[in-house]
């Protein structure tokens, strides 16, 4: 049941923001017929969504968390990233009868997953893991790497490729350029409207992000474990007369100074929440969360998880103010692997897995795994010729993970595979840097789809999506 | 190891000066090297003449003397040296080139000096500024390094040296940045180098080495002791002692960085090449000389391309670990892992072909790593993008975060001639940027002006208003709490970016707003009444597993002195001393009204009257702001 009070800004100001994006003008806005949902606290009933962003910082190697089977595309992988004659420096084996430490296949399929992931295998046995190949940065589409080369101008290309600010930067706003300062998270959270006494539509366990910040929305950021604890004021008079004294000049900064005002606000919003979430974060109901981590003791990622899945579950019980649908963001960072990439990158995709596992056991636990997506964003991917020091160096286009119940994701390979051959009909370099075949746009925007967002909304969240046939790539139901 | 004695010749860009008579121009050029080899040396304690002492980030910075002994003994271990300060430098009271007219710096303005050039006012050091001015300034950077204390080499392999079953502080002593950390704290707190801290802080955000890539403490305390020696040195040095060092080497993959091998099957590692260019010297697009991008038909440029990359990655091909103490010197790459000394070159794995550089230049094949990583240094620092990209980059760390386009343009100005006809001067460029009219000025009623306190420097401000003794463990933590864990940048990109965007603001920009957001807000508030409300003053106890700690101790008594009396009064002196007067009649109000909760005229209460107005005052976020 949807019903609209208010909007958090006026139609002319949201035109001007859009308008700021890249002349959107023409779209023919109408804020008030498709919008995420404006509910609050759907209840048990199920119409609460949430969509988990598991960004992975340093850009991920695609090329060795999944890797082709059959023998004549494993012969190319194997001939690239077979390096100075010894590919077990560089390279995956296959599960050649019985040998332990090679790729883990997907059943029914000519793919298998880096061999640190069982419990990524394991959810595609299961039915709910949808990978997407070789998605990348992108304004427009290009039918080859000619028509890259023959048009790589900044209009059309995603400027400064291969840097990793640059592209995380894009990937989070969309391939936008350099002055938007928006992500497409904040952007369709702008649609929900503004609450004070709850919690936002946009929420982070690892700091700030560009992707949850809107053009009147802005995230709340908890802490990567444990609540936020601010208790110091006690119901003695002194104690109150400086609670006053703190919310007064909070309250009234004035217009002296824009980084007193902005501050006095990120202040206003600790006096807010803290109490509120200190309920939700360090009640009983963390530790019977955190169970479903194993590695919650040693993983950063597990203990972001752990809070989202708490506020998910305040969320989606009505134990707090909440819009029905809502978008988190998570981070796993050391990506960047220039060297001795096959040790580190293990490491970094065991714990991907077994976090992301732990968080799809949890939502289950609570009844909420069809109404939770998680999926990967990252950087970029990596070149498949290794460098010189037993890493690889900064790509383009890489793969990603979608994990849900069955009722949300639509378990299969979405995209297309890269063709793996240096300087090949993928590869816009000689190293093995794939021309992505699908966008972040059409990633995200199938996402959004999902979560209930409407044309309006998803045209602003994802303005380089219109120069793109498929706006839905079909991985969730 | 001597830097190669041809870079002398090839450092600066000369040029004949404005106003200067061609007989004059050809005198001064003539003097130049002399002239420039004895400003270096004057100015800092890592010079021209003995670069290679600092190079391996290995000297201490207070051997600033004459003294080519103990400096040459550095360069092969610097584990000599202890944090004593040395002997003042002699005859270096010189003014730095870049001047500008005199002036005075007091009242006010000699507090926000002391926010922007120091860690925060104290009454000493605002009567120092006071009584000084702008000379306070080339005091301060002639003052040799309040150094970090050398440690001893250990081997990469940390569970090897500190093994589960061992002491329990071992790993935190030897693998972490947690030794400096406190040593950092100790200086900023009342070293007398502040304005040599404040640079060497910047400086560890912009040419980053992070402890989040595991790395023996040493290699970490190595490394920033070369960036404290650096602070004023010239850029085109800091380059060379940056590329060399194999604490930058190890952490983005310098060293032991092979050429091609043929049948393609592997490439030189691309990225030091990737992040010398974009972090470390010109960034990704070309600016104008104000920090404005260049635009051409209404689009960036470019500053390089991945060819470029590709270039400056054979640069760096060829080189590996220094020597250990005791080993044999490598001829191969992958030499045993020692961080102290410069990188060592193995011809047989440099790539011998000719490279793409910047702006079009080709260095030609077969030169040395040497000759080929000098060629690439000078063709990075005359770019002409270093002034802009670097100049803005520290006038955000240390006056505004968004300086106006002349601002930058006038440091552009300075870091390509310091005024002598060198080019990247950086004592110069510092100076020019805290006595330029847009940090001197009224900008104070610009509502644009000045720039949040990052919480390392937020930390030592709160602690030195409060007459702190600390050993650095206490304020290390809460500065983590913020966001902020000293020298441990998640990423090669800092803690936040130069261009974070100030929420909400239009096109402001305020990168410490990176880190600010709810949970870190919450954790600046509750530093605030950790160190106000600690009971009798301490707020963390000595830590028994570290050596010499005294924990952290803070002192209200010059407040609680005239807490009894008129609150307006008390509330006053703090406008005075930590906001330099810049609280409206009513905000001033707000803080005596909690004040008043507690009755006046009753020493009794005067602690916690002072306590009141302590907290309200140090929360408010016009404090946190520094205009």
């Amino acid at each position: 049941m949807t019903h609209h009070k208010t909007f958090p800004v006026s139609f002319a100001s949201r035109r001007r923001a859009l308008l700021q994006l890249g002349g959107l003008g023409a779209l023919g806005l109408a804020p008030g017929l498709s919008t995420l949902a404006n509910r609050a606290n759907a209840g048990a009933g199920g119409a609460y969504k949430a969509l988990v962003c598991v960004y992975l910082t340093g850009g991920n190697d695609g090329n060795n968390m999944v890797v082709p089977t059959d023998a004549a595309n494993y012969a190319q992988y194997l001939s690239a990233r077979g390096g100075l004659g010894t590919p077990s420096n560089y390279a995956l084996a296959l599960p050649n009868a019985g040998e332990s430490g090679g790729v883990l296949p997907l059943q029914g399929t000519r793919f298998g997953l880096h061999p640190a992931m069982p419990e990524m295998r394991d959810l595609w046995l299961r039915g709910n893991l949808a990978l997407l190949f070789n998605a990348g940065n992108l304004v427009q589409p290009f039918a080859s790497t000619a028509a890259y080369r023959d048009n790589a101008d900044s209009r059309r290309v995603p400027a400064n490729l291969f840097s990793h600010l640059d592209q995380l930067h894009q990937t989070q706003i969309t391939s936008l350029g350099a002055d938007v300062t928006t992500g497409w998270a904040g952007r369709l959270a702008d649609f929900t409207p503004i609450r004070d006494e709850g919690v936002p539509a946009v929420i982070s366990a690892a700091g700030n992000a560009l992707f949850l910040t809107g053009n009147t929305s802005s995230p709340l950021v908890v802490p990567q474990s444990g609540a936020m604890n601010f208790n110091f004021f006690s119901g003695d008079a002194p104690s109150q007369a400086r609670l006053t004294a703190l919310q007064t000049l909070i309250g009234n900064p004035g217009n002296a100074s824009q980084l007193v005002s902005t501050l006095a606000a990120q202040q206003g919003d600790v006096l807010k929440k803290a109490r509120l979430l200190q309920s939700v974060l360090a009640g009983p109901g963390a530790a019977t969360m955190a169970v479903n981590f194993p590695d919650v003791g040693t993983s950063a990622l597990s203990q972001q998880l752990v809070q989202v899945a708490l506020l998910i579950q305040a969320a989606a019980s009505g134990a707090i103010v909440a819009p029905a649908q809502q978008i988190f963001f998570v981070e796993l960072g050391g990506f960047d692997t220039h060297d001795t990439q096959l040790q580190q990158h293990a490491g970094l995709l065991a714990e991907l897995s077994s976090s992301l596992f732990g968080f799809f056991q949890a939502m289950a636990g609570i009844g909420q795994a069809d109404q939770v997506v998680a999926f990967t964003m990252s950087d970029f991917g990596r070149t498949l010729l290794p460098t010189s020091s037993g890493g690889s160096d900064h790509g383009w286009g890489t793969h990603h993970l979608v994990v849900g119940g069955a009722g949300a994701v639509r378990a299969g390979l979405y995209g297309e595979f890269p063709a793996l051959g240096l300087a090949g009909p993928s590869d816009v370099s000689n190293r093995g840097r794939w021309l992505p075949t699908t966008s972040i746009d059409q990633y995200g925007a199938t996402l959004a789809s999902w979560l209930g967002a409407g044309t309006d909304a998803v045209s602003a969240a994802f303005p380089n999506l219109r120069n793109f046939t498929t706006t839905n790539l079909g991985f969730l139901a | 190891m001597a830097y190669p004695p041809r870079l002398t010749t090839q450092m600066p860009v000369r040029r004949a000066q404005r106003g200067v008579s061609g007989g004059q121009s050809a005198l001064l050029a003539q003097r130049d090297d002399t002239a420039r080899a004895a400003r270096l040396w004057l100015a800092c304690a890592c010079c021209t003449l003995l670069l290679a002492a600092c190079g391996g980030g290995s000297g201490n910075g207070s051997a600033g003397s004459s003294d080519t002994a103990v400096v040459a003994n550095a360069s092969s271990g610097g584990a000599a040296h202890g944090t004593a300060a040395g002997p003042a430098v002699e005859g270096n009271s010189g003014s730095i080139p870049g001047a500008v007219a005199p002036m005075a710096i007091t009242g006010n303005d000699a507090l926000r000096l002391a926010e922007q050039a120091a860690f925060g006012p104290t009454p000493d050091l605002v009567a120092q500024i006071s009584a000084k001015g702008p000379a306070w300034i080339d005091e301060q950077i002639n003052t040799p390094a309040t150094g970090y204390a050398a440690m001893a080499p250990v081997s990469t392999n940390g569970s090897a040296t500190c093994p589960p079953t061992g002491s329990p502080t071992c790993f935190r002593d030897k693998y972490t940045a947690f030794p400096i950390q406190l040593t950092f704290f100790q200086n900023a707190l009342t070293g007398p180098d502040q304005l040599r801290q404040r640079v060497a802080l910047a400086y560890s955000q912009i040419f980053v080495v992070s402890s989040a890539t595991l790395m023996p403490g040493y290699a970490l305390r190595n490394y920033q002791q070369m960036l404290l020696d650096g602070a004023f040195v010239n850029f085109r040095q800091l380059l060379n002692d940056i590329s060399m060092s194999p604490v930058m080497g190890s952490y983005l993959n310098m060293v032991n960085n092979a050429k091609a091998v043929a049948g393609a099957k592997a490439t030189p590692n691309e990225n030091f090449a990737r992040e010398l260019l974009q972090l470390f010297s010109i960034g990704p697009i070309l600016l104008n000389a104000d920090g404005t991008p260049v635009l051409l038909n209404g689009q960036r440029v470019p500053a390089y391309t991945q060819a470029t990359v590709e270039g400056f990655a054979k640069i760096f091909t060829g080189w590996t670990y220094p020597t250990a103490q005791g080993g044999t010197a490598a001829s191969e790459l992958n030499g045993v892992p020692w961080f102290n000394g410069t990188l060592v070159p193995v011809v047989s794995q440099h790539d011998a072909g000719s490279k793409s550089l910047l702006g079009g230049v080709v260095q030609a094949a077969g030169q040395t790593p040497r000759a080929d990583l000098q060629a690439a240094l000078d063709n990075v620092f005359n770019h002409p993008n270093v002034g802009p990209f670097l100049g803005r980059q520290l006038i955000q760390f240390l006056v505004t975060s968004n300086p106006s386009p002349a601002y930058v343009a006038r440091i552009t100005a300075v870091f390509n001639d310091d005024g002598t006809g060198m080019r990247g001067n950086l004592a110069a460029v510092v100076k020019a940027i805290l006595l330029d009219r847009d940090a001197r000025g009224n900008l104070v009623t610009d509502p644009r002006f000045g720039k949040l306190r990052e919480p390392v420097v937020d930390v030592a401000a709160v602690l030195r208003a409060l007459n702190a003794r600390s050993d650095g463990e206490y304020p290390n933590y809460v500065a983590y709490l913020m966001g902020q864990p000293l020298f441990g940048a998640s990423t090669v990109f800092n803690f936040y970016p130069p261009n974070y965007p100030l929420p909400r603001s239009g096109t402001l920009v305020a990168p410490q707003f990176g880190i600010l957001n709810t949970s870190t807000a919450s954790a600046r508030l509750n530093f605030i009444s950790a160190v106000v409300y600690a009971p009798d003053g301490l707020v963390f106890a000595p830590d028994p597993s570290v050596v010499g700690a005294i924990g952290t101790r803070v002192d209200l008594k010059p407040y609680e002195a005239i807490a009894a009396g008129s609150a307006a009064t008390l509330v006053q002196r703090f406008n005075n001393d930590l906001l330099h007067g810049s609280l409206t009649s009513s905000e001033a109000d707000t803080i005596a009204a909690a004040v008043n909760a507690f009755p006046a005229g009753d020493a009794r209460f005067a602690p916690d009257r002072a306590r009141s107005a302590a907290y309200v005052t140090l929360v408010s976020p016009r404090y946190q702001v520094t205009r």
